[in-house]
């Protein structure tokens, strides 16, 4: 995207506005059973304003990015602030600023033809029904996304892009007591980048689908778990869904102001002396965070926020305005946005429970009658901080060994309350960063952690 | 820009495909714009206005297919996505489901509020922000999203089908909870669609009840011990259900990959004979309802489920193509439940043990039905009577075994613009 697009508007914007254009590319195929009932690529971009005016906001965007567009949202931003402003009651009040000064390097977008993404999935799917013709279904999906995006609040012209890209797949099979079908579905790889920054040669992966296969055809022999709470070994992937679903949103400064469980508890201890989270915004225990933000969609500079340190409630993210109710708390670069027609919203971005000491087998072994839970299908937080996670693999573990594969099962509990459970932490982190966070808009996300051992309640049939 | 102007680009749209290589073509092109205002904590905190513009492109080539959508109307933009949509198709494999509507009527559908009355509505809000507390100081409206949106639409094909509607409507929506010192609730949702301003936002759907509900939830607890009894959803949790059972059984996927537990249950009982579900767009207390389908054919309304029977899967022309059942006739958008005879008081007072279940925090249902998770927003019910409202309380079941089950369902309904939904009892249910 060519800076010039807004260089010649960044010394003339009106106080407190931010203008942005961004361009957002994706692809997608998906083979069901072999039939390619996805196969589609789309491109969205525009321009939008946002102008701040006694205590409320201004929006307006359009599909184009013409000078003539630009002064259409500037206007009509404006405008808007003056409607609500007039009506709202609402006094003007200054927003802190701690604006990116600098430069940004972003690659270069580099658009993937449909026809190689569709060709390496053809080759995934070949090999699945080649080898497993007895699953009762088979799903393989590619999806590789970018955004591209100009911004300037007055203090030069920021450019960042931001690229993912995935192969997902699903196998079903029937269950061995005849009661339907059990499936799994597993992200292989990717990350930020480029569709052929990760999948280039189909056979890289076989080993992987040979091992999902074995856990698929475990499930089919699965067990559902005894109802009720129970020491489990929680594994990365839902350590990191724990530290951003049931933790992080409850520390987000637009839902403390609403009430949430970890309103008026900074300096408290919310959790174990052992759980240390952080929302990392481009570097993470020294090396380049999962998805990687610089600069937020305010223009703010990215920084860390440490929310748990050694158990202690440490800090909220916040957007410019969130962060006025918070005497003295710092912006961080929180406040992000979607599309080019979003406004920005207090989101997170690498959401990560630090490693430990602990490695996993001690931790297995330390339990005598419990499970051990690796992935989950989808969860749910309230901001009481209560959670729901689907679990769509596990094991049992007895007498501080792995037992039966798990049916799917769900567990719950409050997050402030489980983590104080929390007496083991792994000392491995592996990333999540496939899927989207939904509040209002979509927003890419990362999560994380290593495996952590405590007391939850988990469902049974 | 006006719907001939629109059913001029997509003609054009049309041209460029075929004369890029597609056998067959279709388009959707799309222009609109809305005016959003948003309230955080009970106090306006933003303005929207986005204007759109959106081209969604699909060519056949045989029977492969490729699509591209783009939101521009700029004859470069065009061309740029016709190019990736013939690479697209060119690039797919064939499948037999891969065909277009032929035509039958063409029609030009129009409704709705077409031009905002943005003081007006402004006005409304600002007098539901105070109904909503009204009586109700503990309740926090956590975000109001309201918008007025107004869009035109044409979706042609290279079979002579060409559909189009333009219709503006006005939407409202908050999440809130309560708080009274260290007690808080749950969140919850409501919201509706409306056409018109002539009434008090507060008076839409059941929000009064769910209002009171949620005052009552500060004082919520536990459920004592694990019981299987009767669970009556509301409204919109049972909408919730029904559409997961819908997805689960009856929709494409399910049935071209036979995973379905109703494949072979067409014409047969698959609830209790208590349940009749339609799909009908056109009912009177829905909001702009749909007129065509994604396909191009004008939209009827069906029954999905009448008196327990499945009468149709929810399947569009590529899924009636590929499985061999009969095209679903809308795109199932606008649930309509009959109601039953008895009132909510009366199920309730004919349950022992049981729970109202406001809403449900759950994991993805397996393809078989298991489910379980969170009942949120949710009251015990003992001895005929509600008991008090329950936290951390967990419902466990099957959504096949589910509709079997349904005991009740209530002569109340609640209409949100969308649907119209009963409140559905159903036995059997865990709750620990």
């Amino acid at each position: 995207m060519d800076i010039s697009l807004l260089d010649k508007y960044d010394a003339s914007l009106p106080d407190e506005t931010v203008l942005r254009v961004q361009k957002s590319y994706s692809r997608r195929v998906v083979l069901l059973c072999g039939d390619p009932v996805g196969n589609s690529s789309s491109v969205a971009g525009g321009v939008c304003a946002r102008t701040y005016r006694k205590g409320v906001y201004g929006f307006a965007s359009l599909p184009e990015y013409t000078d003539a567009a630009i002064g259409t949202v500037l206007a009509r931003a404006s405008e808007n602030a003056a409607f609500l402003g007039s009506r709202a009651g609402k006094k003007d009040a200054p927003l802190p600023a701690d604006f990116f000064r600098g430069s940004l390097s972003p690659r270069p977008f580099v658009p993937v033809p449909q026809g190689t993404i569709m060709d390496f999935a053809r080759a995934i799917d070949g090999y699945i029904a080649e080898k497993y013709p007895s699953l009762a279904s088979r799903t393989v999906a590619c999806r590789s996304d970018c955004r591209d995006k100009l911004l300037t609040v007055g203090a030069g012209v920021c450019h960042q892009t931001m690229p993912r890209s995935y192969l997902i797949i699903s196998l079903s099979a029937q269950a061995a007591d005849g009661s339907g079908t059990v499936d799994v579905f597993e992200v292989l790889g990717g990350g930020e980048g480029y569709f052929t920054d990760y999948y280039t040669e189909p056979s890289d992966w076989f080993g992987r689908i040979d091992a999902i296969y074995e856990e698929l055809m475990k499930k089919a022999e699965g067990v559902f778990p005894d109802a009720g709470m129970c020491d489990c070994v929680i594994d990365s992937e839902l350590a990191g869904m724990l530290a951003h679903e049931a933790v992080g949103h409850t520390t987000e400064a637009d839902l403390v102001l609403a009430g949430s469980v970890a309103a008026g508890r900074l300096g408290q201890q919310v959790a174990s002396e052992k759980i240390s989270l952080t929302d990392f915004a481009y570097e993470a225990f020294g090396e380049k965070a999962p998805l990687p933000v610089y600069v937020d969609d305010e223009g703010t500079a990215a920084s860390d926020v440490p929310i748990i340190t050694n158990g202690i409630l440490t800090g909220y993210m916040t957007s410019r305005e969130t962060s006025t109710h918070f005497d003295g708390m710092p912006v961080r670069g929180n406040a992000r946005a979607f599309a080019y027609s979003d406004e920005p919203l207090v989101r997170m971005r690498n959401t990560c429970i630090h490693p430990g000491t602990d490695k996993l087998e001690d931790m297995i072994a330390s339990i005598d009658k419990g499970y051990y839970l690796l992935d989950s299908g989808n969860g749910q937080a309230d901001t009481t901080g209560e959670f729901m996670f689907g679990i769509t693999r596990g094991y049992e573990i007895v007498g501080g060994k792995l037992g039966r594969a798990l049916r799917d099962t769900t567990i719950s509990g409050v997050a402030f309350d489980m983590l104080k459970t929390v007496d083991m932490v792994g000392d491995t982190v592996a990333w999540s960063s496939s899927g989207y966070c939904g509040k209002k808009q979509p927003m890419p996300v990362s999560m994380g952690g290593p495996a952590i051992k405590g007391r939850v309640n988990i469902g049974g049939r | 820009m006006d719907i001939n102007e629109l059913k001029k680009i997509a003609a054009d749209c049309l041209d460029r495909l075929v004369a890029a290589g597609a056998d067959e073509a279709k388009c959707l092109v799309c222009s609109g714009y809305s005016h959003e205002l948003n309230a955080e904590n009970n106090e306006w905190s933003l303005m929207r206005t986005c204007f759109r513009e959106a081209v969604t492109l699909t060519a056949h080539i045989g029977k492969k297919r490729g699509t591209a959508s783009l939101n521009s109307f700029d004859p470069e933009a065009i061309e740029e996505g016709v190019r990736e949509c013939i690479e697209a198709a060119g690039n797919a494999d064939g499948d037999e489901g891969n065909v277009l509507a032929e035509k039958t009527e063409n029609r030009d559908f129009s409704g709705g509020a077409k031009e905002p009355d943005m003081d007006r509505f402004f006005d409304r809000l600002r007098e539901y922000i105070d109904d909503v507390r009204k009586g109700r100081e503990q309740l926090n409206i956590e975000s109001l999203t309201a918008e007025y949106s107004f869009s035109r639409g044409v979706l042609a094909n290279t079979k002579g089908v060409c559909q189009s509607e333009e219709n503006g409507e006005y939407s409202f929506g908050i999440m809130y909870s309560a708080h009274d010192g260290d007690r808080t609730t749950s969140f919850n949702s409501v919201g509706a669609r409306t056409d018109t301003l002539d009434r008090p936002f507060i008076e839409y759907a059941d929000q009064k009840r769910m209002l009171d509900a949620c005052i009552e939830e500060l004082d919520a607890r536990p459920v004592e011990e694990k019981f299987v009894g009767t669970a009556v959803f509301m409204p919109s949790c049972a909408e919730e259900f029904i559409d997961t059972a819908a997805g689960l059984f009856a929709s494409t996927g399910c049935l071209v990959d036979k995973t379905s537990v109703w494949l072979e249950k067409l014409g047969e009982k698959v609830a209790s004979d208590a349940l009749t579900v339609a799909f009908d767009p056109f009912d009177s207390r829905v909001v702009c309802g749909e007129r065509f389908t994604d396909d191009g054919y004008l939209s009827e309304p069906f029954s999905f489920i009448e008196n327990g029977v499945l009468k149709q899967f929810l399947v569009g022309l590529y899924g009636a193509e590929k499985t061999g059942f009969g095209r679903a006739p809308n795109s199932s958008g606008s649930m309509i439940i009959t109601p039953g005879e008895k009132s909510l008081d009366e199920i309730v007072a004919g349950i022992d043990k049981g729970i109202l279940v406001g809403r449900f925090s759950g994991g993805a249902p397996a393809q078989n039905g298991d489910f379980s998770g969170v009942a949120k927003n949710s009251f015990l019910i003992s001895g005929g009577r509600l008991a008090g409202a329950v936290t951390e309380t967990m419902i466990s079941g099957n959504i096949a075994e589910m509709l079997m089950n349904i005991t009740d369902i209530s002569r109340e309904t609640v209409c949100d613009g969308g649907s119209v939904i009963p409140y559905v009892a159903v036995s059997g249910i865990t709750v620990s």
